[in-house]
This record gives structure tokens, C-alpha cells and sequence, in this order.
């Protein structure tokens, strides 16, 4: 057990810089989901934990001791690799051993981790089989298994559910959190999936381009985004993001959305430049006094979930996602998610609302500006 | 493809018998003839006698152990190949992974080095090693039939393209888990590339069994001398006994069709491997 | 390992950490380098070198002489007082018969074999079972079936095909016959060899190709030009490369058989060599026909990289 380090970590393969300069500490015993699209950094910072790649700069440190120069076996760190990486030659119980054995461990003391770590997972009836025997769920409660017998200092896991199916994916997500919070070890957690992030982070990292964009308890992430990105990427569907006109007049600020202009409170600061409204922030119908906005657009889909349903309409305000530069012009659509209210037909015009107190504000360059509270 | 009509089928059948004749008949005319009295051979060459003995009989076999040392050639064929094949898989699988997993400088250089060597040809080299090893005073002896051929680039980039092949995730696996770079290449490695090296060693003892050249320059002793040799020697060793010589030549052979008869699967994909990556 | 304490050592000695450590994987790679790049080095690229440096020189064998370079004279006279032209244009016209027709003939036995047939494992080892004979014993069983006079087997096979019209002939010492003779062991030897490349070449090619092909309405000929050939692109020209290049390096059964002869008519570049270096001890004229053999070879080699790398951006 022990907390991990990274400071001022620089990744670049060739020419080319994968992480530029990375601060990050997980505390003891945490479990810290590691969350970006593909090709943000997040495996390349897990595997520079492991030793399997080495930092072009920076120091990692686990349990407060350098290990940039130690190989892989010297770190005491375990990792569960995305397709498992089950050694196909060995029996369940040759690869739960492996391990052990590769720290010398003599037989008996061997053979009662591997019992205690094959009861723990369920594993005990297929001990004699070869992982190619095994169905996806077992296997991946190998991989599991073969970390957990050695009780290293981390855990690592890259990816660890996405080669299961759907059903099996959420069970299992909920053992690797029980087992988690039972055994303690701190643990780095990589995915691109945010409901695992949710469900699974005590806190959460969200990365972009080898940058850490936020890091927090997933709610805090959720009701508190730090920028535009942090903002469209968690979420489902993720949130309209406008790009308004504002006016100075009055004595107050004005903004446009939805075709009307509205008059902004007091507390909203001067330099915001985007508009940011969660699809649950809307409702159907006109808005109704102070501080309320109202939206119009056409219906172009919907989809109805059973207990909600999801609608998207076009509308003539501007929208913005995040692009690979920053920020750009979106080509998609308003979704709203609705609970109550008629079913909408596509074509139709339909008129939502939202208290403006929701909106999530952001700057020019993108990073979140909070309203001051009333 | 699933229902193609009765005609082609026996059109496909008949030709291939037709082939299996013209294949066939030289090795059956071998076998008939070494069981045949000698004089037989020859002068039965030309009629069905040729391939349907009316006499059978052992004694050019019992005639290939007294007219020549065929246990020595045997011996020495055996030693020389075991070596190739036995040293060969080590060393080539050694580069080959070197070169196909693990970072260090001078990588890029030795991929092109193998790459380079792979177009020379032994036999646009047989005369300066035959010097070279000359000078040195090292000849006559199997290790000098053997050794030379040890390092071969053919192997080490069919080892090598094999093992870019494997899952990466198997070796870093082994090494979170605590293995070194040579014990993850022993425990895990070598245990998945059953096929590599099975197709490896064929390669390099098909190529070997049947060395002449190079055994015909390095060697004057009976003693170390190999099969080819020997039976090229007995080919023009008076008096001229076809029997005898067709005796030497199963003799010479059954090693190898045991060996392709028990993994016939292996020598076929590992002749067809050298084609695969072209 | 014995290393990695090393590096224990290092950190605590205050190296600095924040340089990649490498030193382990490193020692190790050229560790399981070494063995391989001795023997390449010392029994390839050294020998060959020299094969450069003797062929400008004047060195024979048991010659009094002092050893000098003489320049290109061996070059020059190798192609003009020695077989070497001769043997070369042997060569040459030794891969035009064979390599079309052995590759033809394997392709039809790939064909042939590649279908949903009784017996077709027998078949296919039958037709490779030559592959694995060593040379050696091959063109000695061949010299009984080139025996001359009516009883030789060939000679009474082809009586027998033409019903008497056929002068029978010693095949091995006949001028015209000899080289053919080679080619056909040469062939019965190593068409084996072609129809399993191209066999696993066949059977690589997606059956859908095929079905969307018979969908779109064309015929087995046209399936076979559109999908069969294309498919097997690499495969022959692999094949058709691999067997020109031996074609160039045929020495076993030129020297078993025919020993180059009749007057050089079966004679070949290496056989020419061997001669020349040991049977004659002109080893620096030898040594400059492996310079040129090996220039012949690497224009086929390169030849063949070309053809497989313009496949490569096509795709």
C-alpha cells in the first residue's frame, strides 16, 4: 500500500510528446479512474507506472521512492491488462502462481494465496483449466486474481471491461469496486467509459492530450466542470454548449438564446463567452418569471427511453464541442432529456425551458467561470 | 465450389493420378531396384519388372554396411544436423527476439545487417571460408560442417517476424509480474512459439541433410564425412552396383521421411513460411 | 538478475533518476545478439569480403608464386578464357525452362488439390515427398533412369509411349540432352516446394471473394483471373524468385550427374566456380565468379523487393 507520484512526468516517443509535464498524486489506498478519449495519454501514464515505458523526464515516485530507473519487477505494482494477457500456456492455477513464483515464494505459502485468491474471485472449480476454457468473465477474474495474489503496493488497470458484454460489464464493474474498497490497495484505474469512472473513481482524472484536465470525486466533476471539455465529455448525451451573443445595455448584461434576449443576473462575470445547459436542465413549456429561459427549435429525433426520453431539436443558436484545437463550431443538435409532457413528433416545434441559474459558464478559452451565488 | 459435377471430379481424379505416377515412379524404382540382385536393376529398367520384382531380397542392404562405412556417414549426418538444428533454434530465436522485442541501440543496424546477409548465398562464399577456415587449420571435422551454419539469416527473420506476431501484452505481463528479460523470454515466449520453432528446425534440417558442397571441400577423412557425400562417393566406387546404391539411397532418406511422416503438418507449413512473408 | 541490483546500487549512490533506465533490456538484447552476430560476421560477412579482396588477386593453389593484385584481370578473363559465359548462359536458360514450368506445373497441383476432394492429404504428401529428398540421392536415382540404351528406364518408357518410334539415347552424354535432363530432376525435386507455397496461398484467399465473384455473375475463368491470381500475387512471386535464384546456384546435380559436361553443355555458374578454385586451385579466378554469382543474385533480390513493395502502396 502506498500513495503514487508523478511530478513534472514528460512521455515523448521519438519527436513526439505524449505527456508534456504531469502532476498527479493518488493517495493511499484511493481508487483513481484515469478517463480521456483514446490516444490522450492515460495508458502511456499507466504503463510509465508499471516500468513497461520509461519517462523522458520528471519523477515518478510510489510510497514516496523513486523508481524511474527500476524495471517493471522491482516497482511491486500489479496490472490488469485490457485483453488480459492470460499466459495461454498455463493453467488457471499456473498463472495465479506466476507471480509468487517470480518472487520466489516458497510452495506452501504459494499455494495458499492462490487458494484464498481463487475463493475470493470463484474461481476454485476451473484452478486445473487453461484460460482458453474459460468464458470471457472468468478469464477476466483470472487477470484480476493474478494481481491481487502477490498484495502489491498499486494496482493498474488498463481498460479492464472492454472486452466483455454488456451485462457481464456491470457485474463485474461492481466486484472490481467491492474488492477494491475490501483489500485497500491503491489503485490506478484507466478507461475511456465515463459511467465506469462514475460508478467506480473515488476520485476521477479527466486527461486530454497527455493533460489533466480535472480531478475530483465524480460528482464534483459532473455539477462542477472545469472547462468545456471536462463539460462535453462527461455526460449522456453531453452538454449543448452555446455560443451567444451578449450585449451591454441597461445597466445590465444581455445574452441571446433562443431568440430572445435575456437579462443576465448580477453575479455573472463579465469574460464569459460560452453557455453550457445539461440535457436534464430542461423542461417542456414556456418559461415562466424571473430567471427562467426559454428555447424553441424543430424536432429532429427523439429517443424514448421507457422512464425518459431523450429529444433533440435544431435550433438558429450558434453550438460549440470541443475539437481538437479547442473549440469549434458543432454541427449537432439540442438534446433534452424529458421526463413528463406529450410525446414530441418529429417535425414538430416544441418549447423548452431552463432556469438560468444551471447554465455553466465559460470563458474564451474555454476554462469554467463560476457565478457568483445570490 | 460445394457441388461441382461428377465429370470434373473424375477429370480432377485422373490427373492427379497421372501426377502421382510421374512422382511416384522414380522413388518406387528406387525401392524396387535396392531390393533386387544387382545385375537385375539395370537390366530390368525398362520393363514393369522394374517396379514389380519378381525376387526380393536384403542383400544390398546387408552389401551398403560392408562395401562402405554407411554407419559413419550416418553418424556424422546425424551429429552435423543435430548440431545445425539443435544450436540454430537457440541462437536464431535468440536474435530474432532481440531484434523483434526488447529497445537498445543498435537494433535498427542488426535488423539490417540480417536483412543484408539474407541475400548472400552460400555458395558465392564456399571458397574464401574454405580459406579462411584453412588458414586456421580448422577443416575435417564435424564441428566445421557444423558450426558455420549455425547463425543463419533465414531463421532469425522467421523468428522474427513470428514474434512481432505474438501479443506484446503476454511479455509485459510477465514482467509486472516480476520476470526478466530472460526469464520472460524462456517461460513465456518460447512456450507460445511451439510453431516458430517447429517450422525453424525443419527448415534448417531440409536445408542441411542434404549439404554437398560444403562437406565436399572441408572434409577428406570417411570418418566425418555425411550421407550425400557418401553416397556420391559409393556412386563412383568400383564395381558399380545400382542394388547396392539404391539400398544406400533409402537408407540415406528414411530418416527424413520418418521424421516428415510423424509431422508432416510442420514440414508443410514450415516449407510454406519461408513464403509467407515473401 | 544480477544487474538489476546494479541499479539498486546507482539510486542509492545518487545517479540521477530521472533518466530513462534501459541499461537491463539493453545488456540483455545484445546478450542474445551476440552468439548470431559472431557467426554472421565471421562465416558471411568476413568470408565474403575476401571473396572481394582474392578475386583481385593471383592466388592458386600450391603456387610459388608471390601473391599481388592484379586488378580486374580475373573479371576480364573469367568471361573470356573460362566456362564462366557459357555456364552463365546454362544458367539463364536453365531458370526460362524451369521456373515457368515448375511454377506452372505447382500451381496446377495447387488447383487441383485446392478443392473438397477424397484423399487429398495423401495426394499432397505424395507431390512434396521429393521436396525432402536430398538432392544428392535424387540425381543419383535419376542417373539409373537417364541410363542409356533400351533398357534404360526412360528410354523404354518413352519406346513404350511411341510404340517403338523412339532412338533411344544416353541422355547424360548427349550435347543436346544433358541439360535437359538436369532440369527434369531439377523439376521432379522441387515443384513440391511451389505447390504448398501456393496451396497456402490459395487457401488464404476469402471464400467470399469468390461467392460475391459467382453473385456478379462470372465464370470459373474469370473468377480464376479477377480473384485467383491476384489473390496469390505474393505467393508467386515468391515462388517464381525463390526458384530463379536456385536455378542460379544449381551445383548437386550438375556434379553428380553430368559433371558439366558433355564440352560444358550442362555446365553451371557454380559448378564452373568449384572447378575453377578446386579442381584447377585458381582460387582468386573462383572467387571473382563469387563475386559476379553474388551480383547475379542481388539483381534477382532486388528485383523481387521492388515487385513486393509496389504491391505494398497499392494497397
Amino acid at each position: 500500500m502506498a500513495e503514487v507520484e508523478f511530478e513534472q512526468v514528460h512521455k515523448a516517443f521519438g519527436g513526439h510528446t505524449v505527456i508534456p509535464a504531469l502532476d498527479l498524486q493518488v493517495r493511499d489506498g484511493e481508487l483513481l479512474v484515469l478517463l480521456g478519449p483514446s490516444g490522450c495519454g492515460k495508458s502511456t501514464l499507466l504503463r510509465l507506472l508499471a516500468g513497461l515505458e520509461a519517462a523522458t523526464g520528471g519523477e515518478i515516485r510510489i510510497g514516496g521512492r523513486a523508481v524511474n530507473r527500476l524495471g517493471p519487477r522491482e516497482r511491486n505494482i500489479a496490472m490488469v491488462f485490457q485483453n488480459y494477457a492470460l499466459y495461454p500456456h498455463k493453467t488457471v492455477r499456473g498463472n495465479l502462481e506466476f507471480p509468487l513464483r517470480m518472487r520466489g515464494m516458497r510452495r506452501g505459502e504459494r499455494d495458499r494465496r492462490v487458494a484464498e485468491a481463487a475463493r475470493a474471485l470463484g474461481l476454485d472449480a476451473v484452478l486445473d483449466k487453461r484460460p482458453a476454457e474459460l468464458s470471457g468473465g472468468q478469464r477476466q477474474r483470472v487477470a484480476m486474481g493474478r494481481a491481487i495474489v502477490r498484495e502489491p503496493d498499486v494496482f493498474l488497470m488498463d481498460e479492464p471491461l472492454s472486452n466483455l458484454d454488456a451485462r457481464l460489464r456491470v457485474q463485474i464493474r461492481a466486484e472490481i469496486g467491492a474488492l477494491q474498497r475490501r483489500i485497500g490497495v491503491t489503485t490506478l484505474y484507466v478507461t475511456h467509459d465515463q459511467v465506469e469512472a462514475m460508478t467506480l473513481g473515488d476520485r476521477v482524472a479527466v486527461m486530454r492530450d497527455g493533460v489533466i484536465q480535472q480531478i475530483g470525486p465524480p460528482a464534483a466533476l459532473y455539477e462542477h466542470p472545469a472547462n468545456l471539455f471536462v463539460a462535453g465529455f462527461l455526460g449522456s448525451p453531453a452538454m449543448n454548449l452555446f455560443e451567444p451573443a451578449f450585449e451591454q445595455r441597461d445597466g445590465a448584461r444581455w445574452m441571446q438564446l433562443g431568440g430572445d434576449w435575456i437579462r443576465l443576473p448580477e453575479g455573472v462575470p463579465q469574460q464569459i463567452r460560452y453557455a453550457g445547459l445539461r440535457p436534464e436542465a430542461f423542461a417542456a413549456g414556456e418559461a415562466e418569471g424571473e430567471g427562467s429561459i426559454t428555447l424553441r427549435g424543430e424536432v429532429k429525433a427523439v429517443e424514448s427511453l421507457g422512464h425518459e426520453r431523450i429529444v433533440y431539436l435544431g435550433t438558429e443558436d450558434r453550438m460549440v464541442e470541443p475539437v481538437p484545437d479547442g473549440i469549434g463550431t458543432s454541427e449537432g443538435l439540442l438534446a433534452a432529456r424529458l421526463t413528463d409532457g406529450p410525446m414530441p413528433s418529429l417535425g414538430e416545434t416544441m418549447t423548452l425551458c431552463a432556469n438560468a441559474g444551471n447554465i455553466h459558464w465559460f470563458a474564451e478559452d474555454g476554462t469554467a467561470i463560476e457565478a457568483v451565488d445570490q | 465450389m460445394n457441388r461441382w459435377p461428377r465429370t470434373r471430379a473424375a477429370l480432377a481424379y485422373a490427373l492427379l493420378l497421372a501426377f502421382t505416377l510421374l512422382f511416384v515412379a522414380p522413388v518406387l524404382f528406387m525401392l524396387v531396384g535396392s531390393l533386387k540382385p544387382d545385375d537385375l536393376v539395370l537390366a530390368e529398367a525398362g520393363t514393369l519388372r522394374a517396379f514389380f520384382p519378381d525376387t526380393i531380397s536384403l542383400d544390398n542392404y546387408r552389401a551398403v554396411f560392408e562395401r562402405v562405412p554407411f554407419g559413419l556417414y550416418l553418424a556424422s549426418s546425424l551429429i552435423i544436423n543435430g548440431l545445425i538444428v539443435g544450436l540454430g533454434l537457440l541462437v536464431n530465436a535468440f536474435a530474432g527476439y532481440a531484434l523483434a522485442r526488447l529497445r537498445w541501440w543498435g537494433r535498427e543496424a542488426m535488423l539490417a545487417l540480417v536483412l543484408a546477409v539474407l541475400v548472400i548465398p552460400f555458395e558465392a562464399i564456399a571458397i574464401p571460408l574454405f580459406y579462411q577456415l584453412s588458414w586456421i587449420g580448422w577443416r575435417d571435422d564435424w564441428l566445421v560442417q557444423a558450426i558455420p551454419f549455425v547463425a543463419n539469416p533465414l531463421a532469425i527473420f522467421l523468428f522474427y517476424s513470428f514474434f512481432l506476431g505474438l501479443p506484446r501484452e503476454l511479455e509485459e505481463a510477465a514482467r509486472v509480474d516480476g520476470a526478466g528479460v530472460l526469464r520472460t523470454f524462456f517461460v513465456i515466449v518460447v512456450p507460445n512459439a511451439k510453431p516458430a520453432f517447429a517450422s525453424v528446425a525443419i527448415v534448417l534440417f531440409l536445408f542441411h541433410w542434404g549439404m554437398y558442397l560444403w562437406p565436399l571441400l572441408m572434409t577428406t577423412s570417411e570418418a566425418v564425412r555425411p550421407l550425400p557425400l557418401g553416397i556420391a562417393n559409393f556412386h563412383t566406387l568400383p564395381p558399380l552396383q545400382w542394388g547396392d546404391i539404391m539400398a544406400f539411397g533409402v537408407l540415406m532418406v528414411l530418416p527424413v521421411l520418418i521424421l516428415f511422416v510423424v509431422f508432416q503438418r510442420w514440414f508443410v507449413r514450415g516449407v510454406a513460411s519461408t513464403g509467407v512473408k515473401g | 538478475m544480477r544487474d538489476e541490483g546494479v541499479v539498486h546500487e546507482r539510486i542509492r549512490s545518487g545517479a540521477p533518476v530521472n533518466r530513462p533506465n534501459r541499461s537491463p533490456e539493453a545488456s540483455a538484447a545484445w546478450l542474445l545478439m551476440t552468439p548470431a552476430l559472431a557467426g554472421l560476421l565471421l562465416f558471411m560477412l568476413l568470408p565474403f569480403g575476401l571473396a572481394v579482396v582474392l578475386s583481385f588477386t593471383n592466388l592458386r593453389m600450391g603456387s610459388p608464386l608471390p601473391l599481388e593484385f592484379v586488378g580486374l584481370a580475373n573479371y576480364t578473363l573469367a568471361f573470356t578464357d573460362t566456362g564462366l559465359t557459357r555456364a552463365l548462359l546454362n544458367n539463364l536458360l536453365f531458370a526460362l525452362v524451369v521456373v515457368p514450368v515448375q511454377t506452372a506445373l505447382g500451381l496446377a497441383l495447387a488447383l487441383l488439390l485446392n478443392r473438397q476432394l477424397a484423399g487429398r492429404a495423401v495426394f499432397r504428401t505424395l507431390f512434396f515427398l521429393p521436396v525432402v529428398f536430398p538432392l544428392s540421392l535424387v540425381a543419383v536415382v535419376w542417373v539409373l533412369i537417364f541410363a542409356p540404351g533400351p533398357d534404360g528406364l526412360l528410354n523404354a518408357a518413352l519406346g513404350l509411349l511411341t510404340f517403338g518410334g523412339w532412338e533411344p539415347r544416353d541422355f547424360l552424354n548427349d550435347p543436346f540432352w544433358a541439360l535437359p535432363a538436369v532440369m527434369l530432376t531439377s523439376i521432379w525435386q522441387g515443384v513440391g516446394f511451389q505447390m504448398v507455397v501456393l496451396l497456402a496461398g490459395l487457401q488464404a484467399i476469402p471464400r467470399q471473394l469468390y461467392e460475391a465473384a459467382a453473385v456478379d455473375g462470372a465464370s470459373r475463368w474469370r473468377q480464376f483471373l479477377h480473384v485467383t491470381l491476384p489473390g496469390l500475387r505474393n505467393p508467386l512471386i515468391f515462388v517464381v524468385i525463390v526458384t530463379t535464384i536456385l536455378s542460379f546456384r544449381v551445383f548437386d546435380q550438375v556434379r553428380i550427374m553430368t559433371r558439366g559436361g558433355p564440352q560444358d553443355a550442362s555446365n553451371t555458374v557454380i559448378h564452373e566456380m568449384v572447378r575453377t578454385a578446386f579442381d584447377q586451385g585458381h582460387v582468386a579466378m573462383g572467387a571473382a565468379m563469387s563475386v559476379v554469382f553474388f551480383l547475379v543474385i542481388l539483381g534477382i533480390a532486388l528485383v523481387q523487393r521492388r515487385l513486393l513493395r509496389q504491391r505494398g502502396e497499392v494497397s
